[in-house]
């Protein structure tokens, strides 16, 4: 086994931001597992952009130093041939795909690089085998769950026979069981011989698997050679078995007024008979896998669609902050945003304060980063004065210090108001919920506060998530 | 008997062509030229639903612009509907292409005819997003509903945009990180793009097209 | 001059995305009004879409955007079956003109972008109004053979092509200039411009 990737002295400085890496140097070998891990901002991205040369044809600033990429030097390859040796997985599912259709998606690269038809072909029938996608064959990509979306940005990856493959975060946007389904594709990829970098503040599902971690802090590298020597280190390592976190519980006294409830509520095939009532002072976590209805449920609330049977019942419009926040930002400014909720200045300028937002309050909403967009919801929230407010999946793309931020904030909207949560993030769950309500197929299966003698349920339910997915698997 | 497969290519040529020939032919000839034409390639096409709704059309049309001549009410209206029949013949070829291929594979077959390679590309992304920005303008009213500035012919300036500004801002950060999954699928390669879904061209469709040219330029002779 | 990146085309892909949402709409509203609906239905789309238009000028501002954004919509109806020679010739042309009047930097004057906003939108409106000045010479004969009077055809021929032309060309280059001023209005703020 040789050296694959070979980083001597590398750094970068971007032009407008003090991020950025300083004097890099590392070495990965043909068939190793890599972790690049660190918190955000520590530049585990922009190394990882440097290996796949997006720095510097797309971001603009200082490159210094030497990369090895399979024997030649970066410097001399375009970003054609560059990629010709690695495949790029990228988080956003959004703007990772070029095309609607699974298969001209599968096409595409081949189709820049001027393959035959007949060599297409080929190539088309070897990555269905490998990566099961007979069933996602001549699909539209909206179509796809998230973990088909996985497995197709994977086969994709590999379409040029890539030997070495970039993941950028990839359990940002994959439930607990997915994420351990790609834990057991990169493990057999390995046995395989293929490269693997995975750039992740999360990394549960690649215990065991893992040859070499790269550090990141603060630009500066610092490299562990196994997985023990890692957990071993000082660093906080806890991530490798996310059951094993002590967050504690907040055992509240849950007394608080009933403020809003569905009755007997049921929605095509979707909810079936469901009654839950939302109490002040109490946050509510659903969880269950994708399709079990739990944005559905989320929609009755917020009277986005009517039941078909069943009643709502709901004084006002809940505050509901959907998933993407792109969608929901319509202020000229940070300050602005917020007026547009409750035109209260002071409480405004100490809600920001509060959210350590407040040297943005003059900049564009859309130039915050995914965090700090998802705090300035948070903000709104706390703004708005709303009896009940509803989350789905507040944490999807933080990293663990944000992740930990929101927690935070919104435990506190929790003492006044009733928080009604969807979420799949079983570390963020553990931080904020008070009770927990598992909906299966349309039904509300399990339904309890958290505390001590109830965490085993919790537990329970992510082990029926994870082999729920299994199971899909084999019927692959 | 087996349908004929023709190229969509021949169909997409003939549709930028065909209307705006009567320039060079008599507009009654032309007319009748392609109402025909467009009749025969639809049923060796096997398509005879499609056939029998657009003759329905046509009637339909083609009636109301008779009357014109003759009902005073319906004077008016009579220019506009011929204009409309124009395009009878080149609709029936039209629906036959959106509903036999995917815009992916369309634009890929167009390749054929070595198109730029920025125009392809960036076409594909237009191609892709258009239905996903459609999409999301739903999830933009419904988000103005929940954050209590529900779209309002009251404010319109107003409304507009909160309905429009979302929209434009996400476009200027998809762009990059719509740039790097392309830059990394080799969108940059200098080499001849080929396609997937290239459909060879036959003599089926060479002759559908000399068809077409021979009825332009008959018409022509015929008229002069 | 500034050249267009791979990331400023996409960009102008993804803003036509946007673009062809309003030229939808604006198709499908200006329907209510008949022909003379179909000949200012470019310049509905113009008031809609001149805030995309204003919003590319300021994050691109370069030469060639507006033939792309141009291109990319010939070839899209084209796949569907909707192109149509004059119209794609009258609006490339315009979009060629409009790059020389607005595209010099990402700071030209507001009444630029509207003027050149203007100009591509007549363009295309003219792809639907030149052709039916030769429709109507080819009709003609064959109309007047049919009954009707030649006085009448002059008028119906003048409707067509003169009051129709002349105003849909007015009406269409006014709402397209709007338009921008209606993105300048909206997108004021958020660029910090006053």
């Amino acid at each position: 086994m040789g050296s694959m990737i070979k980083a001597k002295d590398l750094s970068f400085t971007y032009e407008d931001s003090d991020e950025g890496i300083k004097d890099v140097d590392f070495e990965i070998e043909a068939g190793e597992v890599v972790l690049i891990t660190g918190n955000s901002g520590c530049g585990k991205s922009t190394l990882l952009r440097c290996l796949n040369g997006l720095i510097p044809a797309v971001t603009e600033g200082e490159l210094k130093g030497s990369l090895n990429v399979a024997g030649k030097d970066a410097k001399d390859l375009k970003m054609h041939e560059l990629n010709m040796e690695l495949g790029s997985v990228f988080q956003n599912p959004r703007s990772q795909f070029f095309t609607d259709n699974t298969t001209s998606e599968l096409v595409f690269p081949m189709e820049n690089y001027g393959f035959s038809k007949e060599e297409m072909d080929v190539k088309v029938a070897q990555l269905k085998k490998d990566y099961m996608l007979d069933d996602l064959m001549d699909r539209n990509i909206f179509s796809l769950s998230s973990g088909e979306r996985q497995m197709l940005a994977l086969a994709c990856a590999r379409t040029m026979g890539q030997r070495v493959l970039l993941f950028d975060e990839p359990s940002a946007n994959l439930d607990y069981g997915n994420a351990m389904r790609l834990g057991r594709l990169i493990e057999r990829m390995k046995k395989q011989g293929l490269t693997i970098i995975v750039a992740d503040h999360r990394f549960y599902y690649l215990d065991g698997i893992i040859d070499k971690a790269l550090f990141m802090d603060n630009g500066n590298l610092k490299v562990f050679n196994s997985e023990e020597e890692f957990k071993s280190s000082g660093y906080n390592t806890r991530s490798f078995d996310i059951f094993s976190i002590d967050t504690g519980f907040h055992n509240k006294s849950l007394s608080g007024e009933r403020v809003a409830g569905l009755n007997g509520v049921s929605y095509k095939d979707i909810i079936k008979d469901v009654s839950l009532d939302l109490h002040k002072g109490e946050i509510t976590v659903i969880v269950g896998n994708n399709g079990a209805g739990k944005t559905t449920l989320a929609k009755l609330f917020s009277k986005s669609i009517k039941p078909d049977s069943g009643k709502i019942d709901v004084k006002e419009l809940p505050f509901f902050i959907m998933q993407d926040p792109d969608y929901q930002l319509f202020g000229t400014s940070v300050f602005n945003e917020l007026t547009l909720v409750k035109n209260d200045p002071s409480r405004i300028e100490e809600c920001l304060k509060y959210l350590n937002l407040y040297e943005y309050k003059d900049a564009h909403p859309f130039e915050l980063s995914g965090g700090q967009k998802q705090r300035l919801q948070i903000g709104m929230a706390m703004l708005c004065d709303k009896d009940v407010i509803i989350f789905d999946e507040p944490t999807s793309g933080l990293d663990v210090s944000s992740m930990e931020r929101v927690s935070g904030e919104i435990c506190r909207l929790g003492e006044k108001s009733a928080v009604m949560v969807i979420s799949h993030d079983y570390e963020f769950i553990r931080n904020v919920a008070d009770r927990i309500v598992y909906l299966k197929d349309g039904y509300i299966k399990e339904d309890f506060l958290l505390n001590e003698e109830n965490l085993e349920k919790l537990n329970n339910i992510f082990h029926e998530l994870e082999k729920e997915r299994k199971d899909e698997k084999t019927q692959d | 008997m087996k349908w004929l497969n023709i190229n969509p290519i021949v169909l997409i040529l003939i549709n930028i062509l065909a209307p705006s020939m009567y320039i060079f032919v008599n507009g009654s000839y032309l007319q009748v030229f392609l109402a025909i034409f467009c009749s025969a390639l639809l049923c060796l096409m096997g398509q005879f639903k499609k056939l029998a709704y657009f003759a329905i059309l046509y009637a339909a049309m083609y009636g109301i612009y008779l009357l014109g001549f003759s009902v005073e009410f319906f004077r008016f209206m009579s220019g506009f509907f011929a204009v409309l029949l124009q395009f009878v013949p080149c609709l029936m070829l039209a629906s036959i292409v959106v509903s036999k291929y995917s815009s992916t594979q369309l634009l890929s077959a167009l390749e054929g005819i070595h198109l730029p390679r920025v125009l392809v590309v960036a076409t594909t992304v237009t191609l892709k997003y258009f239905p996903t920005f459609r999409r999301e303008f739903k999830y933009i009213l419904e988000s103005m509903r929940l954050r209590g500035i529900a779209f309002t012919w009251k404010k319109p300036i107003e409304s507009f945009r909160y309905f429009i500004v979302p929209q434009l801002f996400r476009c200027a950060a998809l762009a990059e990180e719509v740039t790097a999954a392309g830059l990394v699928k080799g969108i940059d390669a200098p080499v001849r793009r080929t396609s997937y879904f290239e459909l060879k061209f036959r003599f089926t469709d060479s002759l559908v097209l000399c068809i077409f040219a021979a009825g332009i330029i008959g018409g022509y002779i015929w008229a002069a | 001059m500034r050249k267009l990146k791979i990331k400023d085309i996409i960009m102008v892909a993804l803003l036509t995305a946007v673009y062809l949402v309003f030229y939808l709409i604006s198709g499908m509203s200006s329907m209510v009004f008949g022909a003379f609906g179909h000949a200012i239905s470019p310049g509905v789309c113009g008031l809609l879409g001149g805030c995309v238009l204003y919003f590319m000028s300021r994050k691109i501002g370069k030469f060639g955007q507006f033939t792309i954004l141009t291109a990319i919509i010939m070839l899209v109806f084209s796949l569907m079956g909707a192109g149509y020679l004059p119209w794609l010739i009258t609006s490339m042309i315009a979009a060629v003109i409009a790059d020389f009047i607005a595209s010099k930097d990402n700071k030209v004057g507001v009444w630029k972008v509207a003027v050149a906003s203007g100009i591509m939108h007549v363009g295309q409106a003219w792809g639907a109004i030149v052709p039916s000045w030769f429709f109507v010479e080819s009709y003609k004969k064959e109309w007047i053979e049919r009954g009707q009077t030649p006085e009448d055809m002059e008028a119906m021929a003048a409707m067509t092509q003169g009051i129709m032309g002349v105003l849909a060309t007015v009406v269409v280059f006014a709402l397209a200039f709007a338009g921008v001023y209606l993105g300048y209005l909206i997108l004021r703020k958020h660029f910090k411009e006053n």
